[in-house]
């Protein structure tokens, strides 16, 4: 049965506070003794089994979800107010023990939990079938059975939201509000037990003309309407659980396509760093030589300057395809080397750094893709003579600042800038809300621009 | 004008790559106060030739295949040679510099740098009194 039912996580362990233990037990001996008190024979004993095996089953198959769906709803509820409302006393002791017995086995809730939730069932029905019964004295007729009946549904609920109120405050230790609880619970549940009071109504009815039948056919819409939504319930988990896979799967073939293109990258830079920069580095060296000889030869001077400059872009180029290992470096090393090649480019760099906290493998790989996306944006399209960049670490955040003296841009270039498809900053932006973090960029038309990461460690 | 006579500096060339070896022969070739003794494709040759010729300064490579710049410098400084050693690095890579210095070599160039600045070095490391303790 319970692989039939959907997956639920376990309570928590109860803390035993002492007025938490004391108002459980004192609920429990007053439970006991009014069931002692109130206990006698039934006149129809297999009605009363029926209906408290349809109790323990409906109980057991409660259909309870986590997300999704939020529900505690049970037909058990029902028959138990049914079995109250037709036999008294006896018909709440055994509906409420049905109930607490099936509830513990299926959600383990252990034994003080138990004595709660059955003395609680024994109360609330009790004192729905005193306001029932003594209405029920006061006048015949359907219609005024009815009408006690729902008195009695609403009494019923008013008690077990009470005391769960109670003991929600209790067991919170007072962190919990007693009367927000009592107030959501009460505008959740109240037509749920008013439809239970009818129904209950309509099972003592039916009782009376005919037995054990008529009850058990008042109860066969509920249990077979619980049935549907236990499988509506399974359904919802199964396409949680699907779905939850699903971005599983997604996010692990992201990562892999993310680690396949540094791979690529890092092959790129290598290849580059072994091959083309070595070569260029050398043929503008002896370019130079032969140019500065006794003969002086500006041309070729020329062309040793160009093919020097070629190098230094290929060097930026390569710390921009393959970034240095984070880990290796941290972040204050890999921000030197993304500043490095600016002055060969005729700006002017600041850089000044505290010293570094232990930050997470992704907020340093986040806090560098910022870095590197400010400085492209100053190297590209700021013309920019001086960067100041500081990094911090003070009170578990780490703050980069990127400030450039360049000619700035207005909230209508920024625009214009995202719609030709440069979200580049929106990207990141979206990477630093998800961490918990900020980003702002404050720029005006020949007033430079000024970048500002703030992200917790 | 007169002009007091320098001495010669002897230099080793040390790097994988022909080209580049090539190129800091041919600007050191013009220098009146340079001399190119040698020139090793990796670290291995350059400890053994500079056993033999007894340079003044090695421009070192930091990586090449075999024995890298790092491990050579440091078989320098054991072999206790007089030879200081700057290394040359085609792009920043700073935790090598760093773990170069700390082998023993003096001073180090980006191999973008300009000719004149490679000849600077040169001169400015061979005119350091004593050769920093590595460690």
């Amino acid at each position: 049965m319970q692989h039939l039912l959907p997956e639920e996580p376990r309570p928590t362990p109860v803390e035993y506070a002492a007025p938490l233990v004391v108002f459980v037990g004192l609920l429990g001996i007053v439970a006991v003794g009014l069931g002692i008190v109130t206990a006698a024979p039934v006149s129809d004993p297999l009605t009363l089994a029926v209906g408290a095996a349809v109790v323990f089953a409906a109980a057991y198959c409660s259909v309870r979800m986590t997300g999704g769906v939020d529900s505690v709803w049970t037909a058990s509820v029902f028959v138990h107010l049914a079995l109250t409302f037709t036999f008294g006393p006896p018909g709440a002791i055994v509906g409420a023990v049905a109930q607490g017995v099936a509830t513990g086995a299926r959600m383990k809730t252990g034994w003080f939990r138990a004595i709660f939730n059955t003395a609680n069932y024994f109360l609330t029905d009790i004192s729905a079938w005193l306001v029932f019964s003594t209405l029920l004295r006061l006048n015949h007729g359907v219609l005024w059975g009815a009408c006690s009946a729902t008195a009695a549904a609403v009494v019923e609920c008013t008690v077990n939201t009470s005391l769960l109120s109670a003991v929600i405050t209790l067991a919170s230790r007072g962190k919990a509000s007693g009367w927000m609880v009592f107030k959501r619970s009460m505008s959740s549940l109240i037509l749920y037990n008013v439809g239970y009071g009818w129904a209950a109504y309509g099972a003592v009815l039916l009782h009376q003309v005919a037995g054990t039948v008529g009850f058990t056919t008042t109860l066969l819409p509920i249990i077979l309407l619980q049935g549907f939504l236990v499988l509506l319930a399974r359904r919802i988990k199964a396409q949680e659980k699907e779905r939850e896979e699903h971005t599983q799967e997604r996010e692990a073939l992201l990562q892999q396509a993310i680690d396949a293109s540094d791979a690529e990258r890092k092959r790129i830079a290598s290849d580059l760093h072994d091959g083309v920069v070595q070569r260029l580095a050398g043929l503008a060296l002896s370019l130079a030589a032969r140019g500065s000889a006794k003969v002086a030869d500006p041309q070729l001077l020329e062309a040793a300057d160009t093919l020097r400059s070629s190098v230094t872009d290929l060097r930026t180029l390569m710390i921009e395809i393959a970034p240095p290992d984070l880990a290796e470096s941290g972040v204050d090393g890999a921000l030197r080397k993304l500043l490095e090649p600016l002055p060969a480019r005729g700006i002017e760099v600041e850089f000044d750094s505290a010293e570094e906290t232990h930050l997470s493998a992704d907020k340093t790989s986040l806090v560098f893709r910022v870095a590197q996306e400010a400085i492209r944006n100053v190297v590209n399209h700021s013309q920019a003579t001086k960067v100041i960049a500081k990094l911090r670490f003070v009170d578990g955040m780490v703050t980069l600042q990127v400030d450039d003296n360049g000619k700035g841009f207005s909230t209508a270039d920024r625009s214009r800038r995202r719609e030709e498809g440069h979200v580049g900053l929106h990207l990141l932006n979206n990477a630093v809300e998800a961490s918990s973090g900020r980003l702002s960029l404050t720029s005006e038309p020949g007033h430079g621009t000024s970048l500002m990461l703030q992200l917790p460690c | 004008m007169l002009e007091i006579d320098r001495p010669v500096i002897r230099v080793l060339i040390v790097d994988d790559h022909p080209l580049m070896r090539k190129g800091l022969v041919d600007i050191l070739d013009g220098i009146d106060d340079i001399e190119v003794v040698g020139s090793a494709e990796d670290g291995a040759a350059a400890v053994a030739l500079a056993y033999a010729v007894k340079p003044d300064i090695v421009l070192m490579d930091i990586s090449m295949p075999g024995m890298d710049g790092i491990e050579a410098t440091e078989k320098l400084v054991e072999m206790d040679s007089d030879a200081r050693v700057v290394v040359l690095t085609s792009y920043s890579e700073r935790e090598k510099i760093t773990q170069a210095l700390a082998a023993g070599a003096v001073s180090y160039l980006t191999k973008d740098a300009p000719p004149e600045a490679v000849i600077r070095a040169i001169r400015s490391a061979a005119s350091a009194t004593q050769r920093p303790t590595p460690g």
